[in-house]
Order: C-alpha cells, then structure tokens, then sequence
C-alpha cells in the first residue's frame, strides 16, 4: 500500500538549469505545455516559474529558473537561480549544456554538482553545435562526470521522451556520489572546517546548504536572503565569525588575498572543465567571422538605417493590419449595442441605470477596445518574432556607444524596446542593467517611450492632421510620424539619462557585455499564435477593469450638474488657462488628467469633453472629425502628441516602478521627469507657435 | 610565431589571440570568467559596432560586445 501512495506522488524540486540563452525555457514550455514566453537574448527569465508534465501516470514537477553563468551570484537574476538550487526544495537537476558552448555551459554544471550530486545533463541546440562544427562526445561527458546523459533538440516532439525517461530514472533513484571539482587541499580543508562550523551553529547538516554557504562566504560574495535567514545562529556568532576570519587569514598567506582565493577557486573549475572538454569536444579549427545577418543589422553603413527600417515596417504593418478589425469590431459592438439598449428598455430600466450601463460603461468599453485592441494584438506578435529571432541584442550592440555616452548602458535599448509595448513591462525588463545607477535610469526615463496604449492617440492625430494622400500613403505617412515620434522619444530619453547621470545617479559606466547569440528561426506559428491570444486577452482584461470604471466616471461628470453645467464641463472650463498655456485646452487637459488609470482612455475622454450630445453619440463617431470640429489646429494637434508623449506615467507603471525600486524617490521622479518634459517641451511649442501667429 | 604583448583592444578585426592577464577588480575578472574569458582561452575579433565601440569577440564559441574601456583591461598574445 505505502509502494501505491508512493506511486502517485508528485515528484518535486527538479530544477531546469543552464546558462542564459540556451533553450531552458523552450525547453520548459515543450515538456509541460506551459507558456512561458521565451525570447532569443539572455535575461529573458526573471523568475521560476513551474510546470508539470505526466509519464507513466506519474506527475513531475520541473521549475525553470532564470539563466546564470555561475552559482556564486553577481546580480539579482542569478541570485534567484541560486537560491532556488541551494536552498529552496530543489531535489534534483536537469542542467541544459549548450552543445555548441559547451565549456561555460559545463562549469556551470560542475559548480552545481558539487553542491548537488543528483543531476542529469542535457545536451540541447545540437543543430546548432553541427553548423558551427563543434562534436560534443556526450557519452564520453557523462562518464567522466558520473552522470546521466541525454540528447536534445528542444524543438523536435520526438527527442522530449528520452528526456522524460532519464527525469523519471533520476528522481526515482538514489543519490549516486558523482564527480566532484576537488579544489586545492588548502580550500577543501576550509570548506570542511567552515561547514562543520556552520552545522554546529545553525544545527543544518544538510550537505548542499553547508557546502555552498562555505563557499560562498569564501569566495566573499553576498550571501542571499534565505541563506542569511538560514543560518543566521551561526552568522552572529561571535565565536564563528572569529574562526572564518582565521581562516580567511590562513588562506590569505597562502594565496595572498581574497582575490588569490577566488581565482583559485575559480581556476580549479575551469581547469576541470578544459580538462573535460579537450578530450571530449572536437571544434573544426576555421576561424569564426560575421553571419551576414550580422554584418547587415551592425555593420558601419547598414546598421542604423537597417534598425530604422524594421521600426518603420512594425508600424506600418501595425497601422494597415489593425484597420479591418477594428471596424469589424466596431460593427459588431453597434449590433450587439442595439440589443442591449432593447433589453434595458424592456426591462424598464429607469433613465440614470441606462445611462450609467449603456452610455457609460458599454459604449466607451466597447470604443476603447474596437479602437485600441487591434493595434496592441499586432504589434506584440510582431514584436515578440523580433525577439524570438535575435535582433533585440544586435539593437543593444549597436546603441551602446550613444547610451553610454548619455551614461546609460547599451541594455537600456532593450527595455526602451520593450517600452513600447507596454511600459510597465519595460520597466520589469529593466532587471537586465546589472548597475543599479543604470537600471534607475532606466527606470525613470522608461514612460519617455511610447506604448502601445499611446500608439492610436498618434495614429487617429497623425490620420487627422499630419498624413497626405490616401489609402496606403495615408497608413505609410502615419508610420512615418510615429517613427519621428519615436525617434523624439529617443532622444528625450538620451538627454535625460544623460542630465539624470550627471545629477541625481551620479557614477561612472559600468562594466557592460552583451551576448550576442546567432539568430534562431523562430516558430512562426506558435509565436504568431501563442502572443496574438495572450496579448488579446490582456488588453481585454484591462480594457474591462480600466476603461469600463472610466466610462461610468465620465458618465456621472456629465450628469451631475454645478449650477447648470455638468460637472466635467465645470473642470474643463477651470483648467483652461492652464491648457492654453500648453497649447491645448481645457478638455484635453481634463482627458490627460483622467487618463491616469491608462493611456488608451485619453482620447475618449477628450471626445467625450467635446461632444455636447452625449456619451453615446461621441464614442460612434470618428474622433478625428470631433477634433477638427472642436476646433483644433495642426498646433494643438503637435502639441497634444508631445504631451501625450511626454506626460506621467499609467497607474500600472508607477505601481511596477515602486515594486521593482522599493524607492520612493525613483518612483516620484519616474512621474515627475516626464510630466516636466512634456510641459516645458509644450510651453516652448505653444509660445512660438503664438509669436510665429499660427 | 611572432609573439607581441597587446591589449584586447588593440586587436584587429579578423585577429586572433590568446589572453594572457586580465587586470582588474576580481568582480570584473569573474565577469570575465562567466563568459569564458579566462588567462589561456582563445580570443577572437570579429567586428565593430558602427560608432566605433563596443566591438563584437568570439570566445568559446559565444560571440560578445565588449566596450573599449573593458577590453583595455586584458591583455594578450596576438597569434598571428
């Protein structure tokens, strides 16, 4: 009976290992189905995320953790990855070995078997390896570390079940005593003496805790949360603190400092790994040179005018392809409209419950996401190919010089990229800039870009006032105004890091590396697919929590009367002077104001602000004819946009750049240094404008 | 063989070479070290980025950017 309840146990605590960028996360998603999102550049997984798959009527429980070159950490992502191997409920792990880099990918599979002696290679991006020319002997690898083996190429069904087999074998079995790195007699006795002290203290005999811990506090790196937590009786200890720095001392004149330790430490390593590779790896000898993907997307001539060119075609397809759905849309809420106006009149709805569902809440929904979705659902899947491809580290490569001198670092183009899809996840990609200075910068100045909520405010302006032509010139010059938009954007955000770094994140550039791995073919369909539903219904999901509240808002300022005006017109009219000042008026002021909770509903609002015959009546008509009869110019029109452009950020990014700063600082000035940019940049415009008499 | 002591930086596109010392803080030689630099490998260059810097270096197989003002810091024997 206690075989049986064994049997249906779910086996836990396998961890998904491996460097950045090596097809851990497709991996993850291929055995368990799950739709982690996987892109092609390192520092895509910020966090575990856990998954099942079922063999044989057994559940196993598998985590992926982010990318990490080392188990001793030097940033915040792989300190996830470590703690969760060292001392979360990690049982076992599947370590994924780059075939074609085998040697990093295989120090990091020493360093974690040391600590955790149950473990199953798994040699992944073969094809890879082939092209490239590099031989991996895996059988002749896993001898020589005492391990199990397994072969993959994670796009391929077919090859997931040996996989799955050899997970099985490795959880059901007992922990076998593997390889270890013996490090120089001088370290082991320390790590011995430093362990045994540890157990005394803290009263953990678990042998993966005690052994990284020793290293850790030999190799002098920042012990993490849970470790501190851990072995906190020990860590206080007056008497333990003695005996380490004795020891440190020891070492010391040994290896003359903490630095001599550590190389030591780190040379035992990698002399194993070379040690292994050279017999077991076969490379052809030719020398490597740039892909011609390469030499297009970062050579001297083609590079930047390459970048621009991709920008233009995202949103020009974002622009063309968004059309027809929206107006199908559109159409098919006016039906479904009709029928819930019949409803509520058959129900004897009194006036303000009608108004408060129907004007209110339906029609502005229904607005915001006929207007709004299409162009998000577009751009995200043509964004994530970007990604999936590998073109985001090329971008990165390339901006660095720029970023640098404006005392960024080259990573801040990627979450300036991702920025554009949506701000708030521009700011939790942000994680990638190792230097905290950077990453503030980052932060701060991540609302300068335009997301994707923004994006139809600019194409309904740049439709209305900015385009000539018809039909396709009409989508290729609104593509056109949105690239300068982004491109003003981008040269914000370089001048205000720059003013930022030499003010408030004062420092110097950090040390800044960028992998670059070869572009990968992604899956055209699955990515197509998978981002078009995930996005879809995201924004759907705010569109109902966002703009359905907005829309009974805005319905009660309008019905409920100051004197004889409605509220909402009473707000407008106060902050018209201030409005005037920045070129716009009163409404559009109100709109921005309004349009904290998200961007999207900032239009509506205006139009709403406009429209003297009510709510319903504005959300089905086309905005840009409401502007143009409220009197707006191609002045207020610029203006607008550079405000909407630069102005505070959504209530969803304030929020995310609170959680990811925990300062308060940061986060006031992540709201203030856009709001100052767009009303200075808009008083300048709106005064020349005036002197100019346009 | 001729053997010159250079700097990574010095280093011409389509070069070859072995590193032999990295000088800095030992935060930046484990940096180094994760990414398979280390004294002995073999180091190769194989482009720059249109403003000059950073450049982009094959080692063990990866192919990085390095910024000048870090490539200045190790030091090599060109193969050549």
């Amino acid at each position: 009976m206690r075989k049986e309840s064994k049997d249906k146990e779910k086996r836990v605590g396998i961890a998904l290992a491996g460097n950045p960028n090596v097809g851990k996360s497709t991996l993850f998603n291929a055995l368990t189905g799950m739709n982690q999102h996987t892109g092609n550049w390192a520092g895509k997984t910020v966090e575990c995320a856990r998954g099942v798959f079922k063999k044989d009527g057994k559940s196993y429980e598998i985590t992926d953790i982010p990318g990490t070159f080392s188990i001793y950490p030097r940033s915040r992502e792989e300190e996830v990855a470590a703690e969760y191997i060292c001392y979360g409920d990690c049982k076992s792990a599947v370590i994924i070995i780059d075939s074609a880099r085998p040697e990093r990918s295989l120090r990091l599979a020493l360093e974690i078997i040391d600590v955790m002696p149950q473990a199953l290679l798994c040699f992944n991006l073969l094809d890879e390896a082939e092209k490239m020319g590099v031989k991996c002997n895996v059988r002749g690898i896993g001898e020589a570390l005492s391990l199990d083996v397994v072969s993959v190429v994670a796009k391929r069904k077919k090859t997931l079940a040996p996989l799955k087999e050899k997970i099985a074998v490795l959880t059901d079995s007992e922990a076998k005593e593997t390889k270890r790195i013996t490090y120089p007699r001088p370290i082991e006795d320390s790590i011995e003496r430093i362990s045994s002290l540890l157990s005394e203290k803290s009263g953990i005999t678990e042998r993966r805790k005690l052994r990284y811990t020793a290293l850790s506090l030999l190799h002098a790196s920042v012990l993490c949360e849970r470790a501190r937590v851990l072995f906190k009786s020990a860590l206080d200890d007056g008497g333990f603190k003695k005996e380490l720095d004795s020891i440190r001392q020891e070492l010391f004149t040994i290896y003359r400092n903490q630095d001599g330790v550590s190389e030591a430490i780190s040379t035992s390593l990698v002399k194993e790994c070379d040690r292994i590779c050279e017999k077991h790896v076969t490379k052809n000898s030719t020398r490597p040179t740039l892909s011609f993907f390469d030499k297009l997307l970062t050579g001297r001539l083609f590079a930047y005018p390459c970048m621009m060119l991709l920008l233009l075609l995202v949103l020009y397809l974002t622009i063309s392809l968004a059309n027809y759905p929206s107006m199908w849309l559109e159409a098919l809420f006016a039906y479904i409209g009709e029928g819930f106006k019949t409803l509520l009149l058959k129900a004897n709805a009194p006036p303000l419950l009608f108004g408060a569902l129907y004007d209110g809440i339906y029609t502005v929904l229904t607005r915001v996401i006929s207007v709004m979705l299409p162009p998000m659902a577009i751009f995200f899947p043509l964004f994530t190919l970007l990604e999936d491809t590998g073109f985001l580290p090329r971008f990165a490569y390339n901006l660095d010089r720029p970023l640098c001198c404006a005392g960024a670092c080259g990573k801040q183009a990627l979450s300036m990229c991702m920025c554009l899809g949506c701000t708030a996840s521009g700011i939790i990609g942000c994680r990638i800039i190792d230097s905290p200075r950077e990453r503030k910068i980052a932060i701060v100045t991540s609302s300068l870009m335009p997301c994707n909520g923004k994006f139809p405010t600019m194409i309904i302006l740049a439709a209305t006032f900015f385009t000539f032509g018809s039909g396709s010139l009409v989508r290729l010059s609104s593509a056109i105004f949105l690239c300068g938009i982004i491109l003003l954007s981008v040269a914000a955000t370089l001048l205000c890091s720059k003013i930022l770094s030499k003010t408030v994140y004062k420092g110097s550039p950090s040390f800044f590396t960028i992998e670059m791995p070869p572009p990968r073919k992604p899956d055209l369909v699955k990515v197509l697919v998978r981002s078009l539903i995930d996005r879809t219904l995201s924004v759907l999901l705010r569109a109902v929590a966002v703009a359905a509240p907005a829309g009974l808002l805005l319905w009660a300022l309008t019905v409920i009367k100051v004197g004889d005006v409605s509220l909402l017109s009473y707000i407008t009219e106060l902050l018209d002077p201030v409005g005037l000042i920045l070129g716009l008026d009163g409404v559009i002021l109100t709109a921005f104001l309004l349009g904290f909770p998200a961007n999207e509903i900032v239009l509506p609002i205006a139009v709403i602000g406009y429209c003297q015959s009510g709510i319903a009546e504005a959300m089905s008509a086309p905005f840009g004819e409401i502007l143009l009869g409220a009197g707006w110019t191609v002045p207020t029109a610029i203006c607008c946009a550079v405000f909407s452009l630069f102005h505070f950020p959504c209530s969803t990014s304030v929020l995310t750049a609170y959680k990811e700063t925990k300062s308060l600082k940061t986060t006031a000035l992540c709201v203030l240094l856009p709001t100052a940019v767009g009303t200075v940049l808009c008083a300048v415009l709106s005064l020349i404008f005036s002197i100019a008499g346009i | 063989m001729e053997k010159k002591i250079k700097r990574l930086s010095q280093l011409e596109i389509g070069g070859c070479a072995r590193v032999t010392k990295i000088n800095s803080t030992s935060e930046i030689k484990r940096r180094f070290l994760d990414l398979g630099i280390g004294c002995g490998c073999e180091i190769f260059c194989v482009g720059k980025s249109p403003l000059g810097d950073p450049r982009a270096y094959v080692v063990r197989g990866g192919m990085l950017a390095i910024r000048r003002l870090d490539a200045d810091k190790i030091e090599i024997e060109s193969e050549e």
